[in-house]
């Protein structure tokens, strides 16, 4: 009796210690699916170089990639950016003038305008102007508006750093289209998330590889789509054709005047 | 001696391929009733008249309706082709009987499959749903199904194969497809009915042996159980499919060009106009299928653009330059309108209409609001029921009647043929208006969101059931002429 009472307080424990993992990966990352296509605040930001916008004025002009980060960060924040700079230039090539901007803005209420300059100078990015280093404008909207992105901090006095997820949001007409999460951002995402941003169509490839006869051939790491041996299945049956008719066309003509030759040769020996 | 033997076996022939012709119309009169009552029957069911009826037997009816209707037309264009043909050239009779006892197999299979076994998926039967039924239809009914595909084509390859070979018999390739009138020669004289079933041929190996390597890919699924890309399979449907049901239209126009000149007295020849008309279909047959795959998005671009492109210039050449020689053939003549010729002219028209509604739903902006909408059977059925079938149904009316020496009773036509007009325009107009209201198709019973499906199928059963008293007086006439000359 007694094994059997510790075994259901086993795996009740089991069941409980599951719902209490299910429920910190629910919060720990944002779950893409419940902020999607909401809108963000418009708020105000003060950028590296001192000048006051809203995000509605960068919005309004380009699409962007959004990361929030703290300067004093001694985790994941440079890791983060290079990871997402390394991507963006593997995408983007040398392209000077992206057709998006990403834009980096700090929720810690002690970052400056020049610390988020030294973090962006530290980056070598400080000649990029499609880099958007900056901090709220308006502290007190910092944390309705992480909120609203599904990010979250937490100052944690033992370390003296914030805890925090690392995310890059694909934000177009104000409105959220991606959200990546995690410290390394792979070329393969962070181009889904670019056509997205942009409002480009996004391939998908099939997690099943054992397809035969593929008629293209999509390379998520290079975005480049190549014809496979499907398509050339398709002029087949063109070709087949072709060949087929001059056949019957060459023989039967051929058959057809040897008929007549003797046939003439009958009259005339007649 | 020799003008009696040569007159003897032309005789002998033209015994052959009358028999030929009349055995195939046989079977016609036999399976269009069928097939076209199962198009009521669902009809009926759509419009809510039998509410308990099973949906999985609606799409095994949908499925065998559409294959055989398209089965059967084509063989019956090619039957009235070959008799038609057998003036200038000399098909084999007994490659002929070999393709009727293959096509009667092939269409016992797929009875079986879809009655006894239930296979709905379609006659274009999309992959992988053949073989993923959700246990609606067995497997072994695919297999028939397919089966009995294959059985078809390698009778129906054989047997254009062998009508090109009588071709290319008396003709060589370059004066079957008329080049030298593109040249600027008249010598010699190629009668059009070559050059279109020249084309018709040469479109039909292409389709046939695209289903071929359909049929391949499938058979590599069962066997391997490694699954082919459904983007080729879909490809490859939609050209055989297509083409198909093009060729069949030009069987059609075929017997339009070779039998209406007998009711006008006009000759209907050959000229640079009608050449380039029919090698640009030749060409461009092979690609205006690609709109049947605008909603594909992996499909490449380029074949999207090409696929529009290739669906209006088609139209173009063979539907404009045939439906206007045809217009001005009866312009001012003294035409003999009887059941047979007013049939084989009014196809023609409806080939003109259903031309333009397809035309529209080409155009890709279209095509994204009125794919797999009720236009889309709408346009089909136009060019195929009110079009082709009526040329068909027209020429067997004018073959039996030429054998047979019954004349024609010009009042009972004329009712018949407003019949089958009202009620096939009006029938039509339900399909259109239920495209426009952006009604979809393919379903059994339309949920009460759709009901708009409902009513407009309601309504097209009153037209239905004119145009099947239509067609039955019609079979009532036809049958009794046919039946005089055996």
């Amino acid at each position: 009796m007694g094994k059997v009472i510790l075994t259901i307080i086993a795996l009740g424990h089991i069941a409980l210690a599951q719902n209490f993992i299910s429920q910190k990966s629910d919060t720990l990352f944002p779950v893409e699916s419940k902020y999607i296509y909401k809108s963000i605040d418009d708020v105000k930001i003060i950028t590296s170089d001192n000048n006051l916008t809203s995000l509605s004025n960068l919005w309004n002009k380009k699409p962007f990639l959004l990361t929030l980060i703290f300067s004093r960060c001694a985790g994941i924040c440079s890791p983060l950016i290079s990871s997402l700079k390394f991507s963006i230039e593997k995408i983007t090539g040398n392209e000077r003038e992206k057709n998006f901007y990403i834009v980096v803005l700090s929720f810690d209420t002690a970052d400056t305008p020049e610390d988020m300059d030294a973090f962006k100078k530290d980056l070598n990015l400080s000649e990029r102007n499609d880099w958007i280093f900056g901090i709220f404008a308006d502290k007190e909207k910092i944390k309705k508006f992480t909120d609203e992105l599904g990010f979250w901090f937490n100052w944690v006095d033992s370390i003296g750093q914030y805890d925090h997820p690392g995310i890059v949001v694909g934000i177009r007409d104000g409105k959220i289209v991606r959200i990546l999460v995690g410290g390394e951002i792979t070329v393969v995402k962070l181009r889904e998330v670019i056509d997205e941003i942009k409002g480009n169509f996004v391939p998908f490839y099939e997690i099943q590889k054992n397809v035969a006869f593929r008629c293209l051939n999509y390379d998520p790491e290079t975005g480049k789509i190549k014809i496979g041996i499907g398509t050339l299945i398709m002029f087949i049956p063109a070709f087949f054709t072709f060949f087929i008719t001059f056949t019957i066309f060459i023989f039967s003509g051929k058959i057809h005047k040897q008929n007549q030759k003797s046939k003439t040769k009958q009259v005339i020996q007649k | 001696m020799a003008e009696i033997a040569i007159k003897a076996e032309a005789v002998e022939i033209e015994a052959k391929v009358k028999k030929l012709t009349l055995v195939w119309t046989g079977l016609t009169f036999i399976l269009f009733p069928i097939l076209g009552l199962l198009g009521f029957l669902m009809r009926l069911v759509q419009g809510n008249v039998f509410p308990m009826f099973p949906p999985e037997w609606f799409y095994s009816i949908l499925t065998l309706h559409g294959v055989g209707m398209v089965g059967l037309w084509f063989v019956e264009g090619m039957i009235a082709v070959i008799y038609l043909l057998s003036k200038y050239v000399k098909p084999s009779a007994g490659v002929s009987w070999f393709s009727f006892t293959f096509t009667l197999i092939g269409v016992a299979l797929i009875i079986i499959s879809t009655i006894a076994g239930k296979f709905g998926a379609g006659w274009y039967f999309l992959y992988p749903l053949p073989y993923k039924s959700a246990e609606i239809w067995p497997n072994w009914a695919t297999d028939l199904y397919l089966i009995g595909l294959g059985v078809l084509g390698i009778a129906w390859t054989v047997w254009v194969i062998d009508v090109l070979r009588a071709i290319a018999k008396k003709y060589t390739l370059n004066q079957a497809l008329a080049w030298h009138y593109l040249a600027g020669k008249t010598e010699p004289e190629l009668p059009p009915i070559i050059l279109i079933v020249t084309v018709t041929c040469i479109g039909a190996i292409t389709g046939f042996l695209a289903a071929v390597a359909l049929l391949l890919l499938f058979l590599f699924d069962r066997v391997s159980g490694t699954p082919a890309d459904p983007l080729l399979m879909k490809n490859l449907v939609f050209y055989f499919g297509h083409v198909l049901v093009n060729i069949t239209m030009y069987l059609g126009v075929a017997i339009l060009y070779e039998t209406l000149p007998q009711y006008t007295q006009k000759p209907w020849k050959t000229n640079k106009l009608v050449a380039f008309a029919w090698n640009t279909v030749l060409f461009l047959v092979l690609f205006a299928y690609f709109h049947h795959l605008y909603m594909d998005f992996v499909q490449p671009k380029a074949f999207q653009i090409i696929g529009q492109f290739a669906s209006y210039f088609i139209s173009v050449p063979a539907a404009v330059v045939t439906i206007f020689s045809a217009l001005a053939m009866i312009y001012k003549t003294k035409v003999n309108w009887t059941l047979g010729s007013s049939l084989i002219f009014l196809g023609t028209m409806g080939w003109a209409v259903g031309g333009v509604a397809a035309v529209i739903d080409s155009s890709i902006a279209v095509n994204f609001r009125f794919h797999n909408t009720l236009w889309v059977p709408a346009h089909f059925h136009t060019y195929f029921l009110m079009g082709v079938v009526l040329m068909i149904l027209g020429f067997i009316y004018h073959f039996s009647q030429l054998h047979s020496n019954i004349p024609d009773n010009s009042k009972l036509a004329k009712f018949t043929v407003w019949l089958i007009l009202i009620g096939g325009y009006g029938f039509l107009s339900m399909f259109y208006t239920g495209g426009a209201l952006f009604v979809p198709r393919r379903y059994a019973l339309y949920p009460p969101a759709l009901s708009s499906g409902t009513t407009l199928a309601q309504i097209s059963i009153v037209f239905v059931s004119i145009l099947t008293i239509g067609f039955l007086l019609y079979l009532i006439q036809t049958i009794r002429r046919w039946a005089r000359s055996f």
